[in-house]
């Protein structure tokens, strides 16, 4: 009794009345085609069944189609609206080192803007997926973190040729495709960004043939660097000078140039020979690796600057120039040019064994507030002319180990005793008056090593150049002020996926084994497998 | 839920009571150790995770055919499929079983490069966490075009034509992807020349972009890029899903209409 009731039961699943109907169909099909067999005419009957599989199959069919329709249509809201609300926040990179994140400094920068900023990549959004793929990634984040202030476009100018004279209507930048142009509408404020600005390239400099290849993206700094500056209402002026046979910024020193560039600050030349002063919109004065001294009118020009709140950075390597005229300009900052070589005596502190190539330190300054050593080389030294006044506060910035020698003339010969030699100073004097008031406070930085801001020094020392890289920003910072919204990106660097364990034979071995010995031994088992089969 | 499982075993473990299970094996891991054996022999290279998003679209294109090609195919060639179809199982129990089997397949050989990430950490190379992004990312496009397999091989009972129908939808989704771009750019010419509405250049260029993005909106194999580069993103995970289950509830339909097929 109980294994009918049980049977009953089971037969009241929905499966159970689906057979059953199925069944039931299925007879009246065959009902229906049977009176056909025998030929025995039974019109009334026959049609009606199918009749109603026809019904049912037209009725299934509908519900088919409009179920898939409505799938269709829940799913593409479902992906639609996850898409424009919650994509965003539903997003994590997991690359190494958040490469394609924006940092802190340039998110800050970012909800503190009030301007409407235009990006437009002067590419087709395609080629520059295929050919800036991370940089695009990096790119979207402006826009999302901007609360859609920036907005950001691609605009091949090829197909909208328009586009160059909309962004640069008198042609003064000089747009090219490619570029990205970052744009601020409200004060008529442009910046471009070429593709060489967005990665950190590095040669072989064991190779002379070697081309430069990406080692990171820079990107970051690039686009925050272009923000600010076209959103800033005012741009300070840096000023390297020429006329004393200097390095050209545009050449061995483009890292530092960018630094400022990045930072609000505009870069130029002046000509400390012909120009009749320092213009008024100079925030700073560069020289950089004089080869020869000031001329007396130069120097006056530099020393009238100064007083009137000037700023002056000079970086001097050694070489055999003596700088008598720019250092009478320095002496009312209690510095001097030396004129001597320094060496570092500790070995451990000399980069491959070369006492004129080491890492200097950097103690706590006004100019740095933690300790740390960055590279330099071929090192001049700087004196502190201990002629203590109370409105000059001199720091000593950059210094050897307590091993460190100072060569008169360069002269090995006419070494000094071993001790810390100083190779770089900052100094502010706020002593100068005009009529009745002190004039705004001069600050003049002084570094006996033009390498340490080289190119080579900034960027070709891999994760080193960054203590270069951070001594020049602070070094900056301090002499033109940059403020509390300075920028200080480091460069990302791109994850090494290489091996650093094993030989040629261990790889072999592993080649081997990945490559013949598991794909040999899935077949063998398929040719096992198949024989077996086959003699069942 | 006892029913599903039991479909997906028996289907899981007929691909190793027959050659194809372990031949999609052996070509998975021939071609991963073809590329991972020459980077590093040529450069002492080993990023497992991009070399398997590298590799997607070739392998997909050979192995989900191979993987699917049988699902139902063979059970209706083989006269099973009347037994399946008049068991207790619902269709959407066999569908999702049948599905479930060869996502066991794909996974099991999904877990065979891990071979790969065992000698990359014996190298003393990096194996960062974009490589689990990378999995994720292989994994859901490969469930994704699976239920495109199993779709398929539901519409026909010759295995070799499932295969190619298979093939021939990935195949249409990695060109579409050329296409839409293509199409962009025609369309806004056309606009351009025809110029009805006295459009700018900079607004039919939008228009161009905005047909290429909706034309490659619904194509899985443009959503990996993110996912590649080291980005995770549930977006297109879930679009993954959506693509999987609509391909499956297609199926469903399929072997309803048969079920009830008076033929």
């Amino acid at each position: 009794m109980k294994k009918e009731i049980g049977k009953d039961m089971e037969m009241e699943t929905p499966e159970a009345v689906q057979a059953e109907k199925a069944e039931k169909a299925e007879k009246a099909v065959k009902a229906a085609k049977a009176p056909k067999a025998d030929k025995a005419p039974k019109p009334a009957k026959e049609k009606a069944p199918r009749r109603i599989v026809d019904r049912r199959n037209r009725t299934l069919k509908t519900i088919s189609v409009f179920s898939v329709l409505i799938l269709v249509a829940i799913l593409l809201i479902v992906n639609i609206g996850f898409d424009a609300f919650l994509a965003e926040s539903t997003k994590w990179d997991w690359s190494s080192g958040s490469i394609y994140s924006l940092g802190d400094v340039s998110k800050e920068i970012l909800k503190d803007m009030d301007a409407e900023i235009r990006i437009v990549g002067l590419l087709d959004r395609e080629v520059a997926k295929q050919s800036l793929g991370d940089i695009l990634l990096l790119l979207d984040e402006y826009a999302a973190f901007s609360a859609g202030k920036v907005t950001l476009e691609y605009i091949d100018p090829d197909r909208t040729p328009g586009i160059i004279a909309e962004l640069d209507p008198e042609n003064l930048l000089k747009l090219q495709g490619g570029q990205f142009v970052v744009r601020n509408d409200a004060l008529d404020k442009t910046k471009v960004v070429t593709q060489n600005e967005l990665y950190k390239y590095e040669s072989d400099t064991s190779n002379p043939f070697s081309q430069p290849y990406p080692v990171g993206i820079s990107a970051e700094q690039a686009f925050t660097g272009a923000v600010k500056y076209v959103t800033a209402t005012r741009t300070p002026v840096v000023y390297f000078s020429t006329g004393q046979q200097e390095e050209s910024y545009e050449e061995n020193f483009t890292v530092l140039a960018d630094l400022m560039k990045y930072n609000n600050l505009d870069v130029k030349s002046l000509d400390l020979v012909t120009a009749a002063e320092v213009p008024d919109d100079a925030t700073l004065v560069v020289m950089l690796s004089p080869q020869l001294d000031v001329s007396p009118a130069a120097a006056k020009r530099l020393s009238d600057y100064l007083k009137g709140g000037g700023r002056l950075l000079v970086v001097a390597g050694y070489s055999n120039t003596r700088f008598p005229e720019l250092n009478r300009v320095l002496l009312d900052y209690n510095i001097e040019i030396g004129g001597s070589r320094v060496r570092e005596g500790n070995v451990n502190s000399q980069l491959g064994g070369d006492a004129y190539y080491y890492a200097a330190t950097v103690p706590v300054s006004a100019v740095s507030t933690q300790a740390y050593r960055a590279i330099v080389r071929n090192t001049r030294s700087i004196i502190d002319l201990k002629n203590t006044k109370e409105w000059i506060q001199a720091s000593t910035i950059l210094t050897t180990t307590e091993e460190g020698v100072a060569e008169t003339d360069g002269d090995p010969e006419k070494s000094s005793e071993p001790g810390t030699q100083v190779i770089g100073m900052a100094v502010e004097n706020s002593g100068f008056v005009d009529g009745s008031t002190v004039t705004e406070p001069a600050r003049v930085l002084a570094l006996g090593s033009v390498d340490l801001v080289s190119d080579m020094m900034l960027l070709g020392l891999g994760d080193i150049s960054q203590y270069n890289q951070y001594f020049v920003y602070t070094s900056l910072n301090w002499l033109a002020e940059i403020g509390e919204d300075s920028l200080f990106i480091p460069y990302k660097p791109f994850p090494s996926y290489y091996v650093t364990q094993g030989d040629a034979t261990s790889y072999w071995a592993a080649a081997v084994f990945v490559f013949l010995l598991v794909p040999a031994g899935l077949l063998v088992t398929a040719m096992v497998v198949y024989r077996r089969r086959k003699n069942k | 839920m006892h029913r599903i499982q039991a479909i997906a075993r028996r289907d899981f473990l007929s691909y190793y009571k027959s050659p194809i299970g372990y031949v999609i094996l052996a070509i998975f891991v021939l071609v991963n150790g073809f590329l991972f054996s020459s980077n590093l022999l040529s450069y002492r290279y080993a990023d497992v995770g991009g070399q398997l998003m590298a590799i997607s679209s070739i392998l997909f294109l050979i192995i989900i055919p191979l993987m699917t090609m049988r699902t139902f195919s063979e059970e209706r060639r083989n006269g099973t499929e009347t037994l399946l179809l008049t068991s207790p199982a619902s269709v959407a129990e066999v569908v999702i079983g049948k599905y479930l089997g060869t996502l066991y397949m794909f996974l099991t050989m999904t877990a065979s490069s891990l071979i790969f990430l065992v000698i990359t950490v014996l190298f003393d190379g990096n194996v960062d966490i974009k490589i689990l992004g990378s999995y994720i990312g292989f994994i859901f496009l490969g469930a994704a075009y699976l239920a495109i397999g199993v779709f398929a091989s539901s519409v026909t009972e010759n295995q070799v034509i499932a295969a190619v129908i298979t093939f021939s939808i990935i195949f249409g989704l990695m060109l579409a992807d050329g296409i839409a771009s293509i199409a962009g750019s025609m369309m806004s010419t056309f606009l351009g020349n025809v110029n009805l509405f006295g459009l700018t250049d900079l607004q039919l260029d939008k228009i161009g972009q905005a047909i290429t993005d909706g034309l490659r909106w619904p194509n899985p194999t443009t959503r990996l890029a993110n996912l590649e580069s080291g980005i995770f993103e549930l977006s297109p995970l879930l679009f993954f899903l959506s693509l999987a289950a609509l391909f499956l509830f297609l199926t469903g339909r399929i072997i309803e209409k048969r079920r009830w097929s008076q033929k």
